[in-house]
């Protein structure tokens, strides 16, 4: 396991709703192979410009704003689930990352980070003399 | 005597019976913003991951249906570490009622959001009454 995941506590989610003014929380997966690791996040209705992606010591920290859809004057809102507000989410990362490489994409409502792993952090064949 | 056993009907039309479909998750309700504006109804929907290709916005005696599969990525020999998001299909329905124009409806999506557009007709616009 080289993954370490703050996953949100039932009693979170209970104090997390929308008048809690506090930063949704995405839902993620994190995949891992022998090159790299891979963070994927929930983010729909989100644009590039408004989210940002940091890794700071061993974090990996995504964050932004999911920005209220364009509306006409005067909307009759009949049904209102979503809610327009700031997101966050951070992430330790166990293994060393090879730092420049680091990349994130945005596809389909979906954020995706690859972390490579730094040499030292990759599987070697030891050779039985 | 027969026995009975409830099956359920894929999109494909191939029929599996239900035990063998009781590991596989439910679907989920994506989440909607309907709103109402001067000569048209908007519905907004959550489809995270959702191709445009894989989305399905079927209209059947005035009921708007919307079907989006999502697959999750399995190649590179990937380990799954952690799993919060339910990689499955959205699904949910809308009661139109009177007053739409139902050809007149058009879908499109951008960032993970379905948006569709449903033109009222005539008879349905709001028409405010002086008060004299």
């Amino acid at each position: 396991m080289f993954i370490r995941v703050a996953v949100p506590s039932p009693l979170g989610d209970l104090i997390d709703t929308p008048l809690a003014g506090s930063p949704v929380i995405p839902a993620v997966d994190v995949l891992e192979n022998e090159q790299e690791t891979v963070v994927i996040a929930e983010t729909p209705g989100v644009s590039k410009e408004d989210i940002s992606v940091t890794f700071e010591g061993d974090v990996l920290t995504f964050s932004g704003e999911r920005k209220a859809a364009q509306v006409p004057d005067n909307p009759r809102m009949l049904m209102q689930e979503h809610h327009d507000r700031s997101f966050s989410r951070s992430l330790r990362i166990l293994h060393d990352v090879e730092r420049s490489t680091i990349s994130a994409s945005l596809e389909n409502g979906l954020l995706r980070i690859v972390l490579p792993k730094a040499e030292a952090a990759k599987p070697r064949v030891i050779e039985v003399r | 005597m027969e026995q009975s056993h409830a099956v359920i009907v894929h999109r494909q039309g191939t029929q599996v019976p239900a035990q063998r479909m009781k590991s596989l998750p439910v679907a989920v309700t994506p989440m909607a913003d309907i709103y109402e504006a001067e000569n048209e109804y908007v519905v907004r929907l959550d489809l995270p991951g959702a191709m445009r290709e894989s989305i399905r916005v079927e209209l059947r005696q005035g009921n708007l249906s919307v079907i989006a599969d999502v697959a999750a990525l399995t190649a590179h020999s990937y380990v799954v570490r952690h799993r919060e998001i339910v990689w499955n299909r959205f699904v949910r329905s809308f009661n139109l009622g009177r007053g739409v124009r139902e050809a007149g409806i058009t879908a499109s999506v951008a960032n993970g959001v379905l948006t569709v557009r449903i033109p009222k007709t005539d008879d349905a616009l709001i028409r405010e009454i002086p008060i004299r």
